[in-house]
């Protein structure tokens, strides 16, 4: 049973049809290896193209053609997509952002026949609107996004091996997948996690090895959350009051509460998710910074203090 | 550039510094991972920055992070 949602399908399929178009007798693992795909999940949608792919009425004359033979892939696509579009221009910066959604997707050919297409509607749209619309959706390990597409698909269980930058240490953990989502041009991953029991968010580029076990899976992906949980999520909140050159920090990072007090620092109350992040933020600001957690009341200052004792026993040998 | 690659997976790096707190920021985002080691005047400076946060730091014990993985 597949568990994409038909939205992730339809630009997968948007992404490998045209591919194929110009790559007639591709082999089947060519196609899956160069975009990340289980056999199951081409053929499944080589069948969708095959019945659904076409103008109406879709009768027989009218829909795409597509040819399974010694494992090599043909597809045709009927003259009727040679047709010029008539586009308004809000429908063409629609099909802009479409079209480099799609090709921001692994195995994208930027060079075919969707990346002259895109090319050819920034010329349409004319001066500017390449910078008015602009789609990032990540970079990740090809690899790794394999093995959570193959997870996805199938349903099953997925091992990963995980650095988390916020508590600086590697893990190895069993993952019910949920659903990817990319976001601010990240992949993340959201998944019931059996270490910690419960749903985290994983950034796929600090999976550095993903591994689809033979085990379904035990969550229903239609069950989750429709609101994805952000990374900050589940984290503590602590005032930062420091000096004027600190203004880079709420340039940086997400923040609540940001002032400039009278005698000219800064105020800045932000949240943290971890003490090794924190540790990263205190140690590159002045060693004056007052810190404090804010649901305590309490001082950080010993964040930073014991932070920089263990850097310095590096120093001192 | 990546000067000496070790047995034990870490790499000796060497490059250009035109800005001295900005090495030291870049090798702090490390934490203990990263070590400056010459020249001796920049090994000094980051070690001078550390012993600044002893002194202003006080002794009580650490806050965890839970939930996200950032």
């Amino acid at each position: 049973m597949s568990r994409v949602t038909a939205t992730d399908r339809l630009q997968r399929i948007l992404a490998v049809l045209p591919w194929i178009v110009q790559h007639q007798g591709a082999t089947v693992s060519e196609i899956c290896e160069r975009f990340g795909l289980a056999r199951d999940a081409l053929i499944s949608d080589l069948d969708f193209v095959f019945y659904n792919v076409g103008l109406h009425p879709f009768t027989p004359d009218m829909l795409a053609e597509v040819l399974i033979e010694d494992e090599r892939v043909f597809v045709h696509v009927g003259d009727y997509f040679r047709r010029p579009l008539r586009l308004t221009h809000g429908e063409a910066l629609t099909l802009l952002a479409a079209g480099r959604a799609v090709a921001s997707r692994q195995g994208a050919d930027p060079d075919g026949t969707l990346g002259r297409a895109v090319a050819k509607l920034v010329t349409a749209l004319g001066d500017g609107a390449a910078q008015s619309v602009e789609v990032a959706l990540g970079s990740a390990d090809a690899g790794v996004m394999a093995a959570l597409g193959e997870s996805l698909e199938q349903g099953r269980r997925l091992s990963l091996s995980y650095y988390s930058y916020g508590r600086d240490a590697s893990s190895e953990r069993e993952v019910d997948p949920l659903r990817l989502v990319s976001r601010e041009g990240r992949w993340y991953l959201l998944a019931h996690c059996h270490s910690a029991g419960g749903e985290r968010l994983f950034r796929v580029d600090r999976i550095r090895d993903a591994t689809v076990l033979d085990r379904p899976s035990e969550v229903d992906p239609s069950t989750a959350a429709d609101v994805v949980p952000g990374p900050n999520d589940g984290e503590h909140t602590v005032e930062l009051v420091a000096g004027a050159d600190a203004r880079w920090v709420a340039d940086t990072y997400p923040w609540d509460e940001l002032e400039e007090l009278p005698d000219g620092r800064l105020r800045i109350v932000l949240p943290v998710t971890t003490s090794r992040w924190l540790e990263r933020l205190l140690l590159r600001l002045d060693p004056s910074t007052v810190v404090t957690d804010v649901a305590s009341g309490e001082s950080l200052g010993h964040v930073a203090a014991s932070a920089a004792q263990r850097l310095l026993e590096r120093y001192d040998s | 550039v990546v000067a000496e690659r070790r047995d034990d997976g870490s790499v000796v790096v060497s490059l250009q510094v035109r800005n001295r707190p900005a090495l030291r920021n870049f090798a702090l985002t490390m934490l203990d991972h990263a070590e400056i080691l010459e020249p001796s005047d920049l090994r000094d400076d980051m070690r001078s920055w550390l012993e600044g946060f002893l002194v202003a730091g006080d002794a009580r014990p650490g806050v965890d992070g839970a939930g996200g993985e950032r």
